[in-house]
């Protein structure tokens, strides 16, 4: 109970820090911020400064600003949008699915794939299968996601034609979401595909090399007893941590992916409204974002006491 | 022995371990390959990487018109490969320069000084880690606005996080060593304390974190050049190439499939070089994995 009370603590903290750095880094920028918000839009003139200023509150002190900006998030009040003076609260809401979707059909990938990679490839340690894994693995992490997902867009999609290249599909209709879902899903989930096998490997070869391990080989278990009894929840704890890293690497991953195939999602937000000069839609996305690998972490803290519950009680 | 020689020596150690091992050879070959074309460009390449020529458009690789064939502005894909090097190598430097300078200064201020400051000072770094590498770049970039400069900053400020954290590691575990407190009690100050003794011993680690950041640098910068968030055109950089290209994947998929194989390369080399660094200046670290982060 300690252990959940001190990470959720943390978390709060960390929720608070995020929040902090959001509301300053626009204010601690060189230049004006409502000039950069207006940017190169035509007919800037000194009232049109000024009243977005207002606007934005910046013309009171910073301290109630920093009150009033922290209160509004807490309300889900991420301000109102300069492309289409839409909520940001709603427009971001809406994209949301579609990134958790994303994201979590590449987490499935690279666990479905890597695991069984990295554990294949620990217990046949040195032979093809292993050295195989270790050089796809090495290509794979040097290779950039957008230009992976291109690759696949052109073999599987223009060359063989077996799945659309653009959109997401429409909601209610799950084959076609699905099928929309493959090839963006494949593009950063094979990456971490690889990162997991690796991480797999090396912690069920130090596994391996206990003394639990031998007994339980020495008793005459065979080896896939002695894995799924014995080596699996051990080596469990690295697996989860760079899982839960690599969750936060594949939400980053989806802002490039979301552009790729034109996917509707919060990086596609992020990105669009960037080009825009949307900053408070930009803003909005980059929070949610930033909140959902604080929520992953501590997603991440809280499992391991569930695999080890020496960590609970320590 | 002076300390001069026995750095000559550890230098000559770490370099002959590279050496021996193949592939952190190859990567060191590729790396200084990628550099030397980066830095003559001008002589490698003769061709103008922005001159167009509309007659010499979408050629594959291995026409006449060049080795690695044209884009559909008919510009030589080899002379862009060249020149958009010198991007990709100057911003992986650079940043990896002002995060490694950043991170170290926090990590040797929080580490050596302690208590409050240094909680406060990992806070910092936890929030900066919520936010993904790409889009705390791309935060920094919607304020800063474009432009190699701006790009190298967000992606170099982005990047502190792992250094402050390594460097204060390496100052936790040897601030209580002996040699810092003989400096200690002979009066050094805390300044000498932490750049004439704690920093020096953390230079291993340092190098090789340094080495391995350069290619996820590489790789956040392609992304938001590819995303147009970077340089912008008609510079070329292996991000924007691949962005142009794919306007034209169906009839010429080289124009992006050739600078991602540049990335690849230039990426895995660093990646290679840094493995083989780790081994050669840090053998306690063997074997331990490396975590590429975007």
């Amino acid at each position: 109970m300690g252990y959940f009370v001190q990470r959720t603590a943390l978390m709060a903290v960390t929720l608070l820090g995020v929040m902090t750095f959001s509301f300053l880094i626009i204010r601690i920028a060189p230049g004006d911020p409502a000039l950069l918000m207006l940017g190169d839009y035509v007919g800037v003139t000194a009232q049109t400064v000024a009243d977005m200023r207002a606007k934005l509150g910046l013309d009171e002190p910073i301290a109630a600003q920093f009150t009033k900006f922290i209160t509004s998030v807490l309300r889900g009040d991420l301000g109102v949008s300069f492309r289409n003076n839409q909520p940001v609260g709603r427009e971001v809401a809406s994209q949301i699915p579609y990134t958790l979707l994303l994201a979590g059909a590449g987490i499935l990938v690279a666990i479905l794939i890597g695991i069984p990679t990295g554990i294949g490839a620990a217990v046949r340690r040195n032979t093809s299968l292993d050295y195989g894994l270790g050089i796809v693995s090495m290509i794979w992490l040097a290779s950039p996601s957008f230009w992976f997902a291109i690759l696949l867009i052109y073999f599987f999609a223009f060359k063989l034609g077996w799945f659309p290249i653009v959109g997401a599909g429409r909601w209610g209709d799950w084959a076609g979401m699905a099928w929309h879902l493959v090839l963006p899903a494949a593009a950063i989930g094979l990456r971490s595909a690889a990162l997991i096998a690796r991480m797999t490997r090396s912690a069920v070869l130090d596994v391996l090399r206990q003394d639990y391990v031998r007994t339980a080989q020495a008793k005459g278990l065979a080896v896939g007893s002695v894995v799924r009894r014995h080596v699996l929840r051990n080596a469990a704890i690295p697996v989860v941590t760079i899982i839960g890293l690599d969750i936060a690497y594949l939400l980053g991953g989806a802002v490039v992916i979301e552009s790729v195939f034109a996917r509707p999602g919060l990086g596609k937000l992020a990105v669009d409204a960037i080009h825009a000069r949307d900053y408070p839609s930009v803003q909005g996305a980059t929070l949610i974002f930033a909140f959902g690998v604080v929520l992953v972490n501590f997603l991440v803290d809280l499992s391991y006491a569930l695999i080890d519950p020496r960590i609970r009680y320590a | 022995m002076p300390a001069a020689n026995v750095r000559r020596d550890n230098l000559r150690r770490a370099f002959r371990t590279i050496w021996s091992r193949r592939s952190a050879a190859a990567g060191l070959a590729v790396v200084f390959l990628a550099v030397f074309l980066a830095v003559l460009a001008p002589i490698v390449s003769t061709v103008d990487p922005t001159q167009q020529n509309l007659f010499t458009r979408l050629r594959p690789p291995g026409s006449a018109d060049g080795w690695l064939g044209t884009d559909n502005f008919g510009r030589d894909l080899l002379s862009r490969i060249i020149y958009g090097a010198r991007t990709s190598l100057t911003v992986g430097v650079a940043a990896v320069a002002i995060a490694a300078a950043t991170g170290t200064i926090m990590g040797l201020l929080g580490g050596t000084l302690g208590g409050l400051f240094d909680q406060a000072l990992m806070r910092i770094i936890d929030i900066l880690m919520a936010f993904p590498l790409i889009l705390l770049a791309i935060s920094i970039v919607a304020v800063l606005g474009g432009g190699i400069v701006n790009l190298t900053i967000a992606v170099g400020v982005s990047s502190i996080p792992p250094f402050a954290r390594l460097i204060r590691g390496e100052v936790l575990k040897n601030r209580n060593r002996e040699y810092v407190e003989a400096a200690r009690a002979i009066g050094a100050s805390i300044g000498r304390v932490m750049f004439h003794h704690l920093l020096p011993n953390s230079l291993s680690p340092l190098i090789v974190l340094s080495t391995l950041r350069v290619s996820t640098v590489i790789l956040t910068e392609a992304s938001l050049s590819f995303l147009g968030l970077g340089v912008a055109a008609p510079r070329p950089t292996w991000g924007n190439m691949i962005a142009d290209g794919t306007k034209f994947l169906q009839t010429a998929p080289w124009i992006s499939f050739v600078p991602g194989v540049a990335i690849v390369l230039t990426v895995l080399s660093f990646n290679l070089l840094g493995d083989g660094l780790r081994d050669a200046l840090d053998p306690r670290l063997r074997g331990e994995l490396t975590l590429p982060k975007q």
